[in-house]
């Protein structure tokens, strides 16, 4: 199966996402001076997320009421899934990393550097990570939007709902995720932290 | 028929209306190739275009979109793009003859450009040709680029085309509802590139409905020379009775049209979800209409990727980062050598945060291969910085290799009246469409009056004139020789200054040359700065990270009236101020509640109050205070943080007074903090640890992926009562379970509180944890009950 490489992704999250993310809301107190430098802290954080992703299309060969399966002969046994692939004739699998260095550089600020940016950061980077997949959802709506091409609007992670943790593996695999340097455990979750693998369908209008 | 540029001065062109969607409604199937099914089915495609030209379409576009090799390389066709193309064009040449334009469809090949993705720069501009080429020989009477998705290759096939042709290149990207195309760009940043790079009408198509285009529309026009191309869908695609249906019909759409029409789209059609239908009330709605001639926008405007900048006139001063040149940088040298750009690309950041508008690139180092270096760095910076960068280099072929691959309109530093300088750049810098800086510099050297200068400036902008290039186009460097070498040597620039502010040119200037020579030079090349903006300097290349420079620009800008309502200089001082945070709390709880330091009025405080007195009565209250509205969601995480880095601070400090005093030092608390085993995800941990620590209790973090038998061993080595346990994952949350019986048998007396994403208060009730934290606010609370 052919996969492709996205080496670098020009996504930016927005600010308003990152500082959901860390609880503000339109009840935080907050003054101009601490926004600003929130500002600024955010802008920072942008500079060390490079994010490397992969994608991958496989075409659906059957569908049932509680599982997909895939024309490589996968069967994904999942309700939420299979609803969710409810119109669609392919699958697309993506996944996404931001590098282990990312990782420790949180932790150092957290840990012995400056904690306020570490957060910031780590929300950022949580962000970064999620906006990449919805940059190789973008990306495949394009191609084949003029034709009636869509892509689902929700997308699906193994170890949520009712898709096991364990099909992390295949779609591990399948995407060789290993060439962006992500490595998968015994429990199946991906190293380092800021990976994701997951999927969404594509369909036609 | 006179051509189409002809056309377009003096009426509305209409174009046509989505064709996918008819071609699937008259046989084309999911998974066939659109392009062979018109070569095999021509009647469907002549009905429907024959439909648009009576309707009033005056140009209609061939089934050409995924005509390139690489998007028929998935029907196995990719050998046949040339003919394919021919023939394809020749179909809607029928179709129009004599009655309307033939606009040949190019779209994306669904690769992306490196570094976004694999594709070669070089590959793209020679697919785009191949189908350029049948186009050509099909008929076509322009090239209509659509749908384009990435900035750089819409350059690639503008180029492409450019090379092999002279046919009109019109060019339309698509943005979603936020105004960026999926790699960033920006409508007014496309609209500069494209136009700068030759493009004959660029504009919009696809994505959403003309209401939405509105304001990309008008930001557009404010800078194109060119005519504005719109074709948006037939509205936002709404899901009705599990149909997608667009929400305008042919009434609406019109009426949104013409909103359009009226801020200036000169050219207009529809994509998804239009019909002849759609085009034919439009062009009954435009009949009498004639197209306002185009206004000539003489603007310096400079674009990366993502945005524009424009040197003004009167406006705040340009400020061209001059930090990544190697000359005098050993470090930055020696990285060149071993093809090393990483601290080229710290020195970009770098200058961004410190308020660069543009970015100058100079990689000149002798020995090294300049081409590859630059090649590299414009890869990079052209895909992630979002300042336009400056070129620079001694060689013309290393500034036009960059500037072919630059994804934004550049800044060419510089063009001289040396031998083969202008004879070689200025047709470089046309065709790529970039700008310059003229330096008055000739044959005979560098010219000591400004009369002389002034006469070489002339003479280069008359050439510049003949390769078709404006005004605008160029930054004239003034020259600043250094002060100490002759009296008049700064006036003689300043006369440069003032002579090409009266006749119109923008100027830029080298500030630093100034003061070679003398002590203290910051001084200098302030008070230079100050007194060349008076004489009508617009731009310097300097280094932004100068305060002392940068603000001296600031201030002047303000005193000659270039900064309106003073708003930059104003921005810049409160920013100035949030990077000291010099304001001082007015009291120790104030400090803590705002996370401010605190040890000055702590300094001052001590004289007064016992260190117990300071903590129980100013820091507690103020730590409990910040506790609560973080949980009433009125402080956030990073508040939250600051007020406990600023409460540890002044507990360190209070130590040792109390030691001093005598009084005991309450023991800490120790705590065990784990993520359980076979969960790899420790930064939520990491930041309970932290907030524990503030709050002053001594913390046992066992990192991640901890076996229960390591936590039960350290809790039993250090005689520990109090564990924390985190996990992210349902699947490895059940190990909680296990590590938390193995506690509670071996170390009854020990209390342990659990939390993480998937962790709930019910699972830890369930599991019979103490306690629960459902963050690392909650976790400081639940520890200091435990205990």
């Amino acid at each position: 199966m052919e996969t492709i490489n996205y080496p670098y992704v020009p996504n930016r999250p927005s600010e308003s996402s990152v500082l959901r993310r860390l609880g503000y809301n339109k009840n935080t107190i907050i003054d101009v001076s601490d926004m600003m430098r929130m500002d600024n802290m955010i802008l920072r954080a942008a500079d060390f997320c490079r994010p490397k992703a992969k994608s991958c299309v496989i075409s659906i060969k059957k569908k049932k009421e509680k599982s997909v399966i895939l024309d490589n002969g996968l069967i994904i046994e999942s309700l939420k899934l299979a609803k969710l692939l409810m119109n669609s004739k392919k699958i697309l699998i993506m996944g996404a990393t931001l590098g282990e260095d990312i990782v420790q550089k949180i932790n150092h600020e957290i840990g012995f550097g400056d904690a306020e940016f570490g957060v910031v950061l780590d929300a950022y980077a949580s962000e970064c990570v999620d906006d990449t997949l919805s940059y190789i959802m973008k990306s495949e709506s394009l191609k084949d939007f003029r034709l009636g091409g869509k892509v689902t609007k929700h997308r699906f992670s193994a170890g949520y709902g009712d898709l096991d943790i364990s099909y992390q593996k295949n779609f591990y695999d399948i995407l060789k995720m290993d060439e962006i340097g992500v490595e998968i455990n015994d429990s199946f979750m991906l190293i380092p932290e800021k990976s994701v693998i997951a999927l969404a369908g594509l369909e036609r209008r | 028929m006179k051509g189409i540029l002809e056309f377009i001065k003096n009426e509305y062109l209409v174009l046509d209306g989505a064709t996918g969607t008819f071609l699937q409604e008259n046989g084309l199937e999911t998974g066939m190739c659109p392009e062979q099914f018109v070569i095999d089915n021509p009647a469907v495609l002549e009905k429907l275009q024959d439909e648009y030209i009576k309707a009033g379409s005056k140009a209609v576009y061939s089934c050409t979109f995924g005509a390139n090799r690489k998007k028929l390389a998935s029907y196995g066709l990719e050998d046949k793009a040339y003919e394919m193309n021919k023939k394809l064009t020749e179909i809607t040449a029928k179709v129009c003859k004599g009655r309307a334009y033939v606009g040949a469809d190019v779209g994306v090949t669904g690769m992306f450009l490196e570094p976004l993705g694999e594709l070669e720069f070089e590959e793209a501009v020679d697919i785009y040709k191949e189908q350029i080429r049948g186009l050509v020989d099909g008929g076509a009477d322009f090239i209509a680029l659509e749908t384009m998705i990435d900035i750089n290759e819409t350059r690639a096939a503008i180029i492409a085309a450019k090379e092999i042709c002279d046919l009109p290149v019109f060019a339309t990207m698509t943005f979603d509802e936020t105004g960026r195309t999926l790699t960033g760009t920006s409508p007014k940043a496309a609209a500069v590139i494209l136009q700068a790079v030759g493009a004959d009408a660029v504009g919009l198509n696809c994505s959403t409905g003309p209401k939405e285009m509105k304001p990309f529309v008008k930001v557009m026009k404010e800078v194109l020379n060119v005519p504005l191309i719109v074709k948006p869908n037939a509205g936002i695609p709404q899901l009705v009775d599990g149909k997608t249906i667009f929400d305008l019909n042919s009434d609406d759409f019109c009426t949104d049209m013409l909103d359009l029409v009226d801020i200036g789209a000169d050219i207009v059609g529809g994509c998804c979800g239009t019909d002849p239908v759609y085009i034919g009330k439009l062009s009954k709605s435009l009949k009498g209409r004639k197209p306002k001639p185009i206004e000539e926008k003489a603007k310096s405007i400079l674009a990366s990727n993502f945005e524009t900048k424009e040197i003004v006139k009167n406006g705040k001063l340009f400020v061209i980062g001059e930090r990544i040149n190697p000359t005098g940088k050993k470090d930055l040298k020696e990285a060149f050598k071993t093809n090393d750009i990483s601290p080229a690309l710290d020195f970009a950041n770098e200058q961004k945060t410190a308020g660069a508008d543009a970015l100058d690139i100079n990689v000149g180092v002798p020995g090294i291969d300049e081409n590859e270096i630059m090649r590299k760095l414009i890869i990079e910076l052209g895909a992630r910085m979002s300042l336009p960068l400056c070129i620079d280099s001694s060689y013309p072929e290393v500034i036009e290799n960059a500037l072919r691959i630059y994804p934004g309109r550049a800044l060419i530093n510089s063009i001289s009246a040396e031998k083969g300088k202008a004879e070689n750049l200025l047709p470089v810098m046309k065709k790529y469409g970039a700008m310059a800086i003229l330096l008055p510099i000739g044959e005979k050297g560098i010219p000591k009056t400004g009369e002389e200068r002034i006469e070489i400036i002339r003479s280069l902008f008359d050439k510049g004139l003949e390769a078709g290039l404006k005004k605008e186009d160029f930054l004239i460097d003034g020259l600043a020789f250094a002060i100490s070498s002759s009296e008049s040597a700064a006036s003689e620039t300043f006369k440069v200054l003032r002579w090409c502010s009266e006749n119109g040119f923008k100027t830029v200037l080298g500030i630093s040359n100034s003061s070679f020579g003398l002590p203290q030079r910051r001084w200098i090349n302030s008070s230079y700065l100050s007194a060349a903006m008076q004489n009508g300097l617009n731009g310097a290349i300097i280094n932004p990270n100068e305060e002392l420079l940068m603000n001296t620009a600031l201030a002047t800008a303000a005193v000659l009236g270039r900064d309106n309502d003073f708003s930059a200089y104003i921005s810049s001082i409160t920013e100035g101020q949030i990077a000291g945070r010099n304001e001082e709390p007015a009291s120790i709880r104030d400090a803590v509640l705002l996370g401010k330091d605190a040890i000055n009025i702590v300094k001052k405080e001590i004289e007064e109050k016992t260190p117990s007195e300071i903590i129980d009565k100013d820091v507690i209250p103020a730590l409990n205070k910040v506790g609560d509205l973080f949980a009433e969601k009125k402080y956030f995480l990073p508040q939250l943080l600051a007020s406990a880095r600023t409460a540890k601070s002044i507990f360190d400090f209070l130590e040792p007074h109390i030691l001093k005093s005598g009084a005991d030092i309450k023991e800490k608390t120790k705590i065990v903090i784990a993520t359980v085993k076979g969960d790899i995800h420790d930064i939520g941990k990491n930041l309970v640890g932290l907030m524990l620590k503030n709050h002053g209790f001594e913390v046992i973090d066992l990192g991640k992926d901890v076996d229960k038998e390591d936590i039960v061993k350290a809790v039993e080595d250090n005689g520990i009562e109090l564990v924390g346990l985190s996990a992210l994952m349902t699947t490895t949350a059940k190990e909680m379970e296990k590590t938390l019986v193995e506690l509670k048998n071996r170390v009854p007396d020990c209390k342990v509180m659990i939390g993480g994403a998937v962790v709930t208060k019910d699972f830890a009730d369930e599991i019979g944890a103490d306690a629960y934290a459902k963050d690392a606010a909650d976790a400081v609370g639940k520890a200091k009950d435990l205990v």
